[in-house]
């Protein structure tokens, strides 16, 4: 053997047919400590090896030998001199039974092995570290708001970045940090320290983890994690906690700003939506707006109802496309607009070809949609448009009800040219109602819009009969019960009423008379007697050339308003009173209201004012004079009841 | 609101028609001077007259002061069941002043 032989850092050996050592090196005989001749020749390396390892290369190892011809790698181990020795073997069996065997020390490499475990664990740890980072980070991105952001920080805290506990502190008003919120048990304090609260990293105190949260000029707050106490956790990440909370920070900053947006749009939205409907006997309006379930920030849903000239009401409902502030503001100007252009002599397709150049003027309203209609008060004569938008729904007084699916263009923009924008025309009888209303009232993503529309006309349908408000009330909730997470929602339900009448009438009395054969005609219309609808007539005129006379000084610029209504006896109401719709029949009254804006005189001012009063007195049975908000003058006639 | 004179002899006959109210009548009051002069009786007619109110009054008040003035005897047309009897009734001028139809108003200014 060569003295190769002996320094080879690895035990060599030689065995014969039954497992004797025949030659062994020198790095061997140092593992097992004995000398040359206590082994080459006289023991087995069965005898060599521990007890376990000895009984393995009896029954496994030696026949393994046999067959194979060779082991490779096998960990066996050595009796060494004060200890086992790990070693790994192979061995190669020669055709005469001669075995070369080579020991390598399992020691040096368990080394090596734990050294990569731990680099293995180290890199696995980093990458969670980085998946955690991901998980809170995306966590704070999907929160919309300060307080989602704040819940979504400490459920990071608690669940992924394993504290047991958190606590939230965020500033008021003043800048003052208060205490926001906490997950698990915390008598968290804020560190009296405010230094620590200025650091720009996570920073051990007391046992707990402070870490705060800067935004890109402000502290937006501090966030306090304590760590799990029980043997075996892992402490908490400063590293990470402090990348946590520069991200956390940033998104309070979103949050803060985009909270203070949310609130200008919903104010403005607000007050948009705060529509104050003419009064006037010959309609009735009732509308509903329902912001989206899951959105903070306000839609660019909106309705306005207005008289766009006497006797002509405008109803609208639009729908600017996208959210928040740009929403809100573009449906502003476009609802002004809308009030701006429109009058007796635009109509509704006009009024959408001026809208169109607005829109191309007015960058968030780059996409918006609206139905339009006007409504002759005296006539129920409809005009209507809609530029996008889904078509309203006629429902008349008898149930049945229709959708409108004439006078359709496209959205407003301008890509229309003048021509394209069309409108329709339709009659409406005393008591139907015309609905407007925006998508979010009829789309589900999980029915067809065909479907949607005819649940919208079923439903209405049925609620024919209702009160209007109580309609719209019923129509919301019927369409929307079942609905989550659903776009806004604005409705607009008109109903026209020919059993009012109104009429103003220019001071100078110009339209004194046209008024008496309108009224006449009213009366006649509801079934007042030709008697008793002289006697108002010629009362109310009497009313009025009083007011024209004397609160407006016949001025032509100035009007008197007459409005007439039937009210009923024994609380019947004017939808089934009598069965055939003669209000002779069970009685009633007229009421005449003539209101002008000046203040009232008494009679003795002259006498033929006194003559007006009396002849008015003579003819109905009660007049009242009120005085608020201008002069009104109130008369009322009953009607004769007629013996069934 | 028209007011024509339809006869002038012994009776002067002023025929108004159409309808009578604050709108129309304070024109006519300054021309009833000029109607009722130079006739020694006069008659206003309303039996045509459609709408009559307080100014309609106010216009018979102003026949009945210029035909004092001129010394002019007045009798007013105003049929039973017409807005303009029923408006003078209720301040009380039908009794003394008014007639039925033209021939109860001629005669009683010719007798």
């Amino acid at each position: 053997m060569s003295a190769g032989w002996d320094a080879v850092p690895a035990g060599l050996l030689t065995l014969d047919r039954d497992g004797t050592l025949t030659e062994a090196n020198a790095t061997f005989l140092s593992w097992v400590g004995r000398p040359r001749e206590d082994v080459v020749g006289r023991v087995r390396l069965s005898e060599l090896l521990s007890v376990g390892g000895r009984i393995y290369w009896e029954t496994h190892l030696g026949p393994l030998l046999l067959v194979e011809r060779r082991l490779d790698e096998v960990a066996v181990e050595l009796r060494g001199v004060d200890e086992r020795l790990p070693v790994l073997l192979t061995a190669v069996a020669e055709d005469d039974g001669t075995v070369h065997v080579v020991l390598s020390s399992a020691r040096e490499r368990s080394r090596y092995e734990r050294e990569l475990r731990a680099a293995r664990e180290s890199a696995e740890r980093s990458a969670a570290q980085v998946e955690a980072l991901q998980l809170v980070t995306a966590a704070l991105s999907r929160a919309v708001g300060v307080s989602a952001v704040a819940q979504a920080l400490l459920d990071a805290a608690v669940r992924t970045l394993g504290a047991s506990a958190a606590a939230l502190w965020l500033p008021d008003g003043t800048g003052a940090l208060q205490p926001h919120g906490a997950r698990g048990e915390l008598s968290a304090e804020l560190p009296r320290a405010a230094a620590v609260l200025h650091e720009r990293t996570a920073v051990e105190l007391d046992g707990r983890v402070v870490v705060p949260l800067h935004g890109s000029n402000h502290l937006r707050g501090v966030l306090i994690a304590t760590p799990r106490s029980e043997a075996g956790s892992d402490p908490l990440d400063v590293e990470v906690l402090t990348a946590v909370g520069q991200q956390a920070g940033l998104a309070l900053d979103r949050a803060g700003l985009y909270e203070q947006n949310a609130d200008v749009a919903r104010e403005l939205q607000h007050s948009l939506l705060a529509v104050d409907p003419p009064a006037d006997p010959r309609f009735t309006v009732a509308a509903a707006y329902r912001p989206g379930v899951e959105a903070l920030e306000v839609g660019g849903d909106w309705y306005d109802v207005f008289l766009a000239d006497t006797g002509l009401l405008s109803v609208v409902v639009g729908d600017v496309v996208g959210r928040g502030l740009g929403a809100a503001s573009a449906m502003g100007q476009l609802r002004s607009a809308v009030r701006a252009v429109s009058g007796p002599r635009t109509g509704p397709a006009a009024l959408l070809t001026h809208l169109d150049r607005f829109v191309g003027q007015v960058e968030a309203a780059g996409m918006a949609t609206l139905a339009y209609a006007e409504l002759d008060l005296d006539s129920g004569e409809v005009t209507y448009a809609c530029a996008g938008h889904p078509p309203p729904l006629l429902v008349r007084a008898t149930g049945a009800a229709a959708l409108l699916w004439e006078g359709r263009s496209t959205p407003l923009g301008a890509f229309a040219s003048p021509g394209d924008r069309h409108e329709a025309t339709l009659q409406l009888a005393a008591g139907d109602r015309l609905l407007l209303y925006t998508d979010g009232l009829i789309e589900r993503r999980d029915r067809s819009l065909d479907d949607g529309l005819e649940l919208l006309r079923a439903t209405a349908a049925e609620l024919a009969g209702l009160p209007i408000a109580d309609a719209v009330r019923e129509l919301t909730t019927r369409l929307l019960q079942d609905e989550v997470g659903r776009d806004d929602v604005c409705v607009l339900l008109v109903g026209w009423d020919s059993t009012g009448f109104e009429r103003h009438v220019s001071a100078d009395l110009t339209g004194l008379s046209r008024m008496r054969h309108d009224l006449a005609g009213w009366l006649e219309d509801s079934g007042v007697d030709s008697r008793t609808g002289r006697d108002v007539v010629l009362a109310t005129s009497e009313a009025v050339a009083n007011a024209a006379e004397h609160g407006s000084d016949r001025s032509p610029d100035r009007h008197v308003r007459v409005r007439a209504r039937l009210e009923r006896h024994r609380g019947s109401s004017r939808g089934d009173a009598g069965g055939d719709g003669d209000p002779g029949s069970d009685g009633g009254t007229v009421v005449v209201e003539v209101h002008d804006g000046g203040r009232w005189r008494t009679p003795t001012a002259s006498p033929e004012r006194g003559r007006g009063l009396q002849i008015m007195g003579a003819l109905v049975d009660d007049v009242v004079v009120e005085s608020a908000d201008g002069t009104t003058v109130v008369l009322r006639r009953s009607l004769p009841g007629v013996e069934r | 609101m028209t007011v024509e004179t339809v006869r002038d002899d012994v009776v002067r006959v002023l025929r108004a028609s159409g309808e009578l109210d604050a709108a129309v009548a304070p024109p006519l009051l300054d021309q009833v001077g000029d109607w009722v002069r130079g006739a020694r009786a006069v008659v206003l007619d309303l039996a045509d007259v459609a709408f009559f109110d307080s100014s309609g009054v106010r216009l018979v008040d102003r026949f009945s002061r210029e035909c004092g003035r001129a010394g002019a005897s007045l009798r007013v047309v105003a049929p039973p069941g017409g807005v303009a009897r029923q408006v003078l009734e209720i301040v009380g001028m039908a009794g003394p002043l008014v007639d039925d139809d033209l021939d109860a108003a001629v005669a009683a200014l010719s007798a």
